[in-house]
């Protein structure tokens, strides 16, 4: 048991807190409780229950996969500057970029189960026991690459934090940490390629979409990080250099300019060459033959991002920290509208045969996909409350937890 | 999103039809899981077992049964029994499930007259029929498009045009359902291998194995898979009892379903249900490997379009105008 | 059927389309090649539809024209077959029942050589004109074949589907369309 004493203390900390936090979780709960509500009636009276339709065959739950893909790859930003350029304001909160992730897959994971038809049949994807189509199949590479990042990311946190609670150094799983960069690339690279190599869906067919997804995850992911630091700083009153935030903060302004130059070159491509391939970009910031369902969104989106940039390429304003966080929000916002419907949905508008459904998430996907981002959010919270106080302690002991530098 | 639609040949014999049909295009690289089936017939079930307790579905036991390649004969007479069981109990409907095999040196493509069509939808009617499809949601596996003379543009067109009569002046027609490609862009993406495509050129799926994860309808470019959003009512009186384990039988809610050319039907001789049902004679289906077929002569004579040719997926579906 | 299979005989019949082709590898090669023959596939046998029993009046000449002459004068028909005169839309309107029907025995239609044939065989008449559709419906590729693609094969002649007197195709009243896909939680 001596092995586990110290996670053992810790674990205790989770159902110890004060009011916020009782009423946070909670909060979690009943949200959670309303979204498996909602999942059990989809389960029984079938995916019409959402919105999805054999024109749109894919909406909000592949929505919110992609977009949280990003989020996940986007925890080596933290892992980068940490383990590679050694700056230690960021190293010192690495371990929160792995916690992010780990939950952004479980989410994914999540999202995909409640997309599919038949989850009773998930087993056929099982090696051995089922059937899976790998290596032909992005979406069996998808899950491959995501379980192992998942496996990756678990296993660092997991053992970092148990070297960091008994006091040890935890240097030796360094190549894995550094592996974790490169396949945080690879999850968001085959999720790209899994709609990139539809040639049925010009939207999507275009060599621009993994740079883009990459880009895009660049600035979500770490804006969501900047801000959960900003709160896990003032819930935990432990200290967070200010640099860190920072130094991300420069990181998102370069990925979001790229980001929206990229989307600026495919712009050019179709609306100067006006191929039929313009359709769905016209659906998207035009509308099409009068549909226009999410053009106020992808204004919207694109406004936020662009405001955002500003505020991030300038220091005085991305040094501020209220103006950080008004940046940080417009780019969740931007990315997630930009990166969730504004990607899914015109690869479907119009179908393959030229017919405009339009579609707009149900009541049932709202409440699911709450439902899936409350877990989330609960198993974020539930780790972060479990860990940190451990990573405190073990920082009175003299930091002995850091690697030798 | 549209393509040119059709693309013209200027020879017909510069597309001459596939061979190799009988090497399964789809067939995955690498096959994961070879074990006797017995062993992961239970490895599977018990997994199978704990997803359905997890997700509070899964109330036939079909959820346990084998991939359809992998059946022994004795597996089909079991499955194809409960099957009929199962509906007779549920629909009062005697209904023989069969799973007759391709014949060798058969490859299937269909041919479409589209100077002949006249866009009176009895196609999608009778296809409805043979092949069980529900009502209520009204969908069909063939789409006839209605366009404007002069055009292939599918942005424009409609396929859910009412007249009191048709054809309509200055309008044509197209009809398009799956065009059974010989290099099909939804058998690759199926992270489960339920849809592949059959020694004679057929492009099935396994509904029990189905996942319900629609990648297959995203790579599509045809508009060829429908997915059962809801579940599918046929009414007793209309259910055709001649049914197919892999193409007409009654489908479960949440699976991906396609046309099949009425495998049940052509692959014991018989004409699709739309080419019988077609009263102008537009429809043309037959064996590509026999030289005096009716869509060998068509290729060798006529010129021929396919919809999309573009994007590679060789389809075994044939417009021409005669 | 890979390339080393490809029998010489299917080798030289897919050889244009492999020219044309140009593909380099030998799947490239099987993608643009007829499949070989097959071996399953009984010979194929057409059989015309017959027509003569579906005609409601047949025989013509012991039903009514026994007791008649044949006029063979355009004018207008004044007993059984007067809606012909508002019918009738086909070729030269100056034409007559003898163009086709024959004066001498009205059991039969007359084609170009001035033989006789059977109302089941109309086809022979109508290819007269229509020499390029009736070397596609020999073909198959004009018209309805029913039966079994396997070799049974069921041929509807011109006048099953086309009315001689009137044979643009007549305008039919669709079926439904499908339903159009629609939010809410029950279509």
């Amino acid at each position: 048991m001596s092995v586990f004493s110290g996670l053992g203390t810790a674990a205790k900390e989770i159902v110890r807190g004060g009011r916020i936090y009782y009423a946070w979780v909670a909060l979690l709960l009943v949200f959670i409780s309303l979204g498996l509500v909602a999942y059990v009636g989809q389960l029984r009276n079938g995916l019409g229950m959402t919105n999805m339709r054999n024109q749109v065959a894919w909406g909000f739950y592949i929505s919110n996969f992609t977009f949280l893909v990003g989020v996940a790859a986007a925890a080596v930003l933290l892992v980068i500057p940490a383990y590679v350029y050694n700056f230690k304001p960021i190293k010192e909160i690495a371990f929160l970029g792995e916690l992010m992730a780990v939950t952004a897959i479980v989410m994914c994971i999540l999202f995909v189960a409640v997309d599919v038809g038949g989850p009773a049949n998930l087993w056929h994807l099982i090696p051995f026991i089922g059937r899976p189509n790998f290596p032909v199949s992005l979406l069996t590479w998808d899950i491959v690459v995501l379980n192992g990042y998942l496996g990756i990311n678990g296993f660092i946190f997991f053992y970092v934090l148990y070297k960091v609670s008994r006091g040890q150094k935890y240097s030796r799983i360094l190549p894995l940490i550094l592996l974790s960069i490169p396949w945080a690339v690879g999850i968001h690279t085959v999720t790209a390629f899994l709609y990139n190599g539809l040639v049925a869906r010009p939207f999507w067919n275009a060599a621009i979409l993994a740079p883009r997804f990459l880009a895009s995850a660049f600035c979500s992911g770490p804006a969501l990080m900047i801000l959960v630091l900003q709160l896990v700083r003032r819930q935990f009153r432990i200290d967070i250099d200010g640099r860190a935030l920072t130094k991300i903060a420069e990181l998102v302004a370069y990925a979001l300019a790229f980001n929206l130059f990229l989307l600026g070159a495919e712009a050019f491509k179709e609306f100067y060459g006006q191929s039929e391939h313009i359709a769905p970009m016209k659906y998207l910031y035009l509308g099409l033959h009068g549909h226009h369902a999410l053009v106020p969104f992808m204004w919207t989106a694109l406004t936020l991002n662009v405001t955002a940039l500003m505020l991030f390429l300038v220091p005085r304003f991305r040094n501020n920290v209220k103006l950080l966080n008004v940046g940080c929000v417009f780019i969740l916002c931007g990315v997630y509208i930009e990166k969730g419907l504004g990607l899914v949905v015109p690869g479907f508008t119009p179908d393959a045969l030229g017919e405009i459904y339009e579609y707009v998430p149900s009541v049932t996907e709202l409440a699911v996909s709450l439902g899936i981002w409350s877990s989330g959010a609960l198993c974020f919270t539930l780790l972060a409350k479990f860990s940190i106080p451990v990573f405190i302690k073990a920082k009175q002991f003299t930091l002995l937890g850091e690697p030798s530098e | 999103m549209k393509n040119d639609g059709c693309t013209p040949r200027a020879c017909p014999s510069s597309e001459a039809p596939v061979a190799g049909a009988t090497a399964e295009r789809g067939a995955p690289l690498l096959q994961l899981g070879r074990r006797p089936p017995d062993r992961r017939a239970i490895l599977g079930a018990s997994v199978a077992a704990v997803a359905a307790a997890a997700t509070g579905s899964g109330c036939g036991n079909h959820r346990f049964d084998a991939h359809y390649k992998e059946l022994t004969d004795e597996d089909k007479r079991r499955i194809f029994e409960r099957i009929e069981a199962e509906t007779r109990a549920r629909t009062g409907v005697d209904v023989k499930i069969s799973a007759p095999q391709p014949m060798d040196g058969v490859e299937f493509a269909y041919a479409l007259d589209l100077s002949l069509c006249n866009g009176n939808r009895r196609c999608a009617e009778a296809c409805a029929r043979e092949n069980n499809l529900p009502d209520v949601p009204k969908f069909r596996y063939i789409q006839v498009l209605e366009m404007d003379r002069g055009t292939l543009d599918f942005e424009n067109a409609n396929a859910y045009y009412e007249h009191d009569e048709v054809p309509v002046p200055g309008k044509v027609y197209l009809p398009v359902q799956c065009q059974h490609c010989a290099n099909p862009p939804c058998v690759k993406v199926c992270p489960v291998t339920a849809t592949w495509r059959e020694p004679d050129g057929l492009v099935v799926v396994d509904y029990n194995w189905c996942i319900g994860c629609r990648y297959c309808i995203a790579a599509c470019p045809y508009f060829g898979r429908r997915f059962n959003f809801h579940e599918p009512t046929v009414r007793p009186r209309d259910i055709n009892p001649d049914q197919g384990y892999i193409s007409n039988r009654l489908r479960p809610v949440g699976v991906v379903e396609k046309c099949t050319f009425c495998l049940q039907r052509t692959r014991v001789g018989r004409y699709p249900a739309c080419l019988e049902a077609c009263p102008t004679g537009a429809r043309k289906f037959g064996n590509l490997g026999d030289p005096n077929g009716e869509v060998r002569i068509m290729l060798e004579r006529k010129r021929v379009y396919v919809l999309k040719e573009e994007l590679g997926t060789l389809p075994r579906f044939y417009y021409f105008y005669g | 059927m890979s390339c080393k299979k490809t029998s010489p005989t299917w080798a030289v019949a897919a050889g244009l389309a492999w020219a044309l082709g140009a593909a380099p590898g030998c799947d490239e090669h099987d993608r643009h090649a007829f499949p070989a023959p097959p071996a399953s596939v009984a010979a194929e046998t057409v059989t015309v539809e017959p027509r003569t029993q579906l005609l409601p009046t047949f025989p013509c000449s012991s039903r009514c024209h026994s007791a008649r002459e044949s006029q063979p004068d355009k004018r207008l028909l004044t007993e059984f077959h007067t809606f012909r005169n508002t019918e009738f839309h086909h070729g030269d309107p100056a034409g007559w029942c003898y163009q086709c029907h024959s004066q001498k025995n009205i059991d039969r239609l007359v084609i170009a050589s001035g033989e006789l044939v059977t109302f089941d065989e109309a086809y022979l008449l109508c290819g007269g004109c229509h020499g390029d559709k009736l070397r596609d419906w020999r073909l198959a590729v004009h018209g309805k074949t029913m039966g079994h693609w396997t070799g049974n094969k069921i041929r509807r002649s011109c006048t099953g589907c086309h009315n001689p007197h009137n044979p643009t195709f007549p305008h039919l009243v669709p079926e439904a369309p499908p339903v159009r896909p629609e939010h809410g939680e029950r279509m």
